[in-house]
């Protein structure tokens, strides 16, 4: 069983998510993995992402995520809104309307060979466990895929890590 | 007034990211207020002064005096939660034109009834990510004392103090 990966913190209505993890490989592998469709279907989803900031992010045909990219950065700083509207967003009761669900990944070399990888989101408090549970599965297999292992299909994952974040 | 911890730099070769956290005992509107508006940015952050630009949505630019110390554009406007900027958004040939424009980030979340947390994330260059710690350090030290209705002393010892400080938790 690992530990948590997502700390949550605030109070009231909102709280802030960060999920954080070391990954064995250089920061642009990271990066492109990060940034590009066809590495983000083997670790999340497919889809679609714009090469700029302005442009479009649709996984799932937008059943799971229909956003802007807001900050291109290469290979330091990914940041993009979770929908564009409210009203047509798929799971409004995921996203934080203020935030517009906004993401930001960011990274920093621990070394040539080492990378810490950095996810904040602003959510609902009543949907942070859950979110939690995601963001934290998400990056342990952006992790394997950045380091060369196999991602192995486990259908328990997210209910076990959601139990975790809900204690 | 309360203490500010000191920041956090992490980074290898030549770009650092600095992370300050502090609680201000204000609710998040009235320290983004503190943040945004122009009146309490002359008083806070010694560089802004009369003439300088804070278009405030996204793509706006933003610009402290002539320009020359920060002339970038919004990227993230969203109060009372998020701001973020680049320092540059076009060439220069000083230190902060750099890959990452040195993007600062401020973030603003309730944190008690009566505090709010401020957390400050910045890219810079290895070169000067000192100087630039200690800067937002005693800058955030001044939004502080405006928030908590103490009066802001010009200290010109403090810079050099905070320099020292973070020298020694982050040798060269």
């Amino acid at each position: 069983m690992t530990g948590k990966l997502t700390q949550v913190r605030g109070i009231g209505p909102v709280r802030r998510l960060q999920t954080q993890i070391e990954i064995q490989a250089p920061i642009d592998t990271v990066w492109e993995s990060l940034t590009q469709a066809e590495h983000v279907a083997q670790w999340w989803t497919r889809g679609e992402i714009g090469a700029t900031a302005g442009d479009a992010i649709v996984l799932d045909d937008g059943e799971s995520l229909r956003g802007t990219i807001l900050v291109m950065m290469k290979p330091y700083v990914f940041e993009f809104t979770w929908h564009v509207s409210l009203e047509h967003a798929a799971h409004p009761e995921w996203i934080e309307p203020v935030t517009r669900g906004l993401v930001r990944f960011d990274m920093i070399e621990l070394g040539r060979e080492a990378t810490l990888l950095t996810m904040v989101q602003f959510a609902p408090a009543t949907s942070a466990a859950g979110a939690s549970a995601g963001w934290h599965e998400l990056v342990e297999r952006l992790q394997i895929l950045c380091e060369g292992r196999d991602i192995e299909p486990s259908a328990d994952r997210f209910e076990e890590l959601k139990a975790l974040y809900s204690e | 007034m309360s203490t500010t911890s000191l920041a956090v730099i992490e980074g290898h070769g030549d770009v650092r990211r600095l992370t300050l956290s502090v609680d201000l005992r204000a609710a998040p509107s009235a320290a983004w207020s503190a943040l945004t508006t122009l009146d309490s940015l002359q008083i806070w952050w010694p560089d802004w002064e009369p003439g300088g630009v804070f278009d405030q949505r996204e793509g706006g630019r933003i610009v402290i005096g002539d320009g020359t110390w920060l002339d970038g554009q919004v990227k993230v406007w969203t109060p009372p939660h998020l701001l973020e900027f680049t320092w540059r958004d076009h060439s220069s040939e000083n230190w902060f034109e750099h890959k990452t424009r040195s993007l600062a980030r401020f973030e603003l979340l309730a944190s008690s009834a009566q505090t709010t947390n401020l957390r400050l994330t910045q890219f810079a260059p290895a070169d000067s990510v000192i100087g630039g710690t200690a800067g937002w350090h005693s800058f955030v030290e001044r939004l502080q004392r405006l928030l908590e209705g103490e009066p802001i002393i010009d200290d010109p010892d403090r810079f050099d103090e905070l320099v020292r400080l973070y020298s020694r938790e982050y040798p060269t």
